[in-house]
């Protein structure tokens, strides 16, 4: 085993997501929208997507089955994680935005107004449940656009970045190169800038990649909820019990993988399969990302 | 240390109010009570009253509210130590399934994180709640559709009633198994994780060094020595740790059916397939109230319990106060 595994298992993983991010769309196999009605015989069993899903490895032409209203999972996972990824790369880019100068401003003016202030403000974020919170303000929303997840995730979620940031500026003022920057005559902000700011590039990738798969859980755990990106659909079919049609489940056109967790009870005796499968691949990707982190942290480290 | 106990005191004397205020307007401006034709029933219902009016209602005639005609205290006090009482054994898992993790992953040899030790509790901590008790539903699923059995291996739903637990409806039993799975494994292998990198770290330093020197056995190496000053850092990773236990809390009771106040919180607060016909929950402005300030409650308390044992652990964070 090499010495940094960790390193190695996370950007196989990573590169493997955005990989299928970038291709995916292209070598999936069907159209992720499209609800197959068709009359299927296998196994001396009779199959109509739509209606009774197909279990996985039953058909080579639906390799990992359908998903409850008929529609090829492969397909659907296979487009699913560029969305997914794009909203998770907005929420951290949201809370990069916002964590990095509040901290920064809160470790350099701490104990003034400033920096109590960003504190409590932070403090008080942190003792709330991140998932309710959420629930709570995405649901406000009717549509749930993307915007709102990115602009709502981001507001939440920033006080790590700004704790670590806060913890990090209290320490680098203390060093002499500040010192001698006011020395020379520096105004505060250009120290900032100048002098404070460069030295957080290089634990940037890890902190990113960890704030990444907690994006990436928070997304899944709102998409079993029900809040996934986008209005929903509710999909109609035949009521065995009478002549009339019954709604089958609530799902969006549009592939994303926290929406691939809705609708669980439904799905739970008509296709467990996907939720099961959905969820392998976030628990992937997540894995990927503290991997990735945790790889970054110790290469750090190993090079002093 | 008094000064400290205070102000987290007087914390949980302001915050109730607040998100008692916060859930009631959160309801009242909930944008399905403006839309034509919307989920507004509580509204038709002549329910068109402010905050003043409840408020009066409460401290003159100590009347909580009603919801579908039942009465507050009545709806909402089984329920709560229901899920109190899951939240108590998730975070004894938690805390002792973490600590013996992590200390299970740092090899005594090498005083370093075992390779395999760091892979499983780093998968573990990914691992999204609902994926676990995804995987035993459908094991579950599929043994009653093909296997022919009569009873599933765990019971899916609901909670038991056998040995029954104090102002609860629920008993302790198996039913208990799958929300605990749901609930405690991804904190408690974060815990492993964190607690063994602290632990590696700590025995790093020369104390242990003297102590190895000395030719102390390494579980007493790890028990009394190391243990001892890392333990004040696991307790407050705990205490954040309870955070996403209650917000893994309205997941594991909407999964499995189990009668807490998490359920009661989705239905009231998400519309859409997971109401189910709960639509007397949905943007209830008194049943939002009460929630907040007992999920608040429950974070607040925990809060305070982290911070008193943190400090009763570590001698060294009571002089910072």
């Amino acid at each position: 085993m090499p010495r940094n595994y960790p390193l190695m298992i996370g950007l196989l993983l990573v590169t493997l997501f955005f990989l299928v991010a970038v291709f995916g769309s292209w070598v999936a196999p069907h159209d992720p929208a499209h609800r197959f009605t068709d009359v299927i015989q296998a196994n001396d069993r009779t199959y109509i997507p739509s209606v009774t899903p197909i279990p996985p490895l039953v058909l080579d032409f639906f390799p990992l089955g359908t998903d409850h209203v008929g529609r090829d999972l492969l397909t659907r996972l296979l487009w699913a994680v560029r969305p997914t990824l794009i909203t998770c790369f907005g929420v951290v880019l949201a809370r990069l935005l916002i964590g990095l100068p509040l901290g920064i401003v809160a470790g350099w003016f701490r104990g003034r107004p400033a920096g109590r202030g960003i504190q409590i403000l932070s403090s008080a974020l942190i003792a709330i449940p991140p998932l309710i919170l959420a629930i709570a303000l995405i649901a406000l929303s009717p549509g749930r656009p993307l915007a709102i997840f990115i602009l709502v995730l981001g507001l939440i979620g920033w006080t790590d970045i700004a704790t670590f940031y806060q913890n990090q500026t209290e320490i680098l003022k203390k060093q002499g190169f500040v010192e001698s920057a006011y020395a020379l005559g520096s105004s505060t902000p250009g120290i900032l800038w100048r002098h404070i700011l460069p030295q957080f590039w290089t634990t940037l990738p890890t902190i990113l990649a960890f704030e990444l798969s907690a994006t990436l859980l928070l997304m899944a755990e709102l998409g079993f909820l029900g809040l996934f990106i986008g209005d929903g659909l509710i999909v109609y079919g035949a009521d065995p019990n009478s002549a009339g049609v019954i709604a089958i489940g609530r799902t969006s056109d549009f592939p994303e993988l926290g929406q691939m967790l809705s609708d669980f009870t439904r799905k739970m005796f008509q296709s467990p399969w996907e939720m099961v499968m959905s969820a392998t691949t976030i628990f992937l990707m997540v894995f990927g990302f503290n991997m990735l982190g945790d790889g970054l942290r110790r290469r750090k480290r190993v090079l002093g | 240390m008094y000064r400290h106990i205070f102000g987290k005191l007087t914390l949980i004397i302001v915050f109730i109010p607040i998100l008692h205020i916060v859930g009631f307007y959160y309801a009242r401006f909930h944008p399905s009570f403006f839309r034509p034709g919307g989920l507004n029933r509580n509204l038709a219902a002549g329910a068109d009253y402010s905050y003043t009016d409840y408020l009066e209602r409460i401290f003159l005639n100590g009347d909580f509210g009603h919801v579908g005609g039942a009465d507050m205290v009545d709806l909402v006090s089984k329920p709560f130590f229901n899920s109190l009482f899951l939240i108590i054994l998730a975070i004894l898992f938690t805390a002792i399934g973490g600590v013996l993790l992590g200390f299970l992953a740092v090899s005594p040899r090498e005083m370093h994180i075992r390779p395999l030790g760091l892979l499983l509790t780093s998968a573990g901590a990914s691992i999204p709640g609902f994926l676990l008790g995804g995987v035993v539903i459908a094991i579950i699923v599929y043994q009653t559709l093909y296997g022919g059995l009569k009873q599933t291996w765990l019971p899916m739903s609901g909670c038991g009633q056998q040995y029954p637990l104090p102002f609860s409806s629920c008993g302790f039993d198996k039913h208990l198994i799958l929300p605990l799975t749901v609930l405690a494994v991804r904190p408690m292998l974060h815990v492993a994780r964190v607690t063994a990198g602290l632990l590696e770290s700590e025995l790093h330093k020369n104390y242990i060094r003297t102590a190895r020197s000395k030719g102390a056995r390494w579980i007493r190496i790890y028990w009394t020595h190391a243990m001892r000053n890392i333990l004040a850092p696991i307790i407050i990773l705990l205490g954040q740790s309870l955070r996403f236990i209650v917000g893994g809390l309205l997941i594991a009771e909407l999964m499995f059916f189990w009668p807490g106040i998490g359920r009661f919180f989705v239905y009231a607060i998400v519309a859409n397939e997971n109401l189910r016909g709960q639509f007397r929950f949905f943007a209830h402005p008194e049943l939002i109230a009460t929630l907040a300030v007992l999920m608040g409650a429950i974070i607040l308390v925990a809060d305070l319990i982290a911070s008193l044992a943190a400090h009763l652990a570590d001698p060294r964070l009571r002089e910072h106060l």
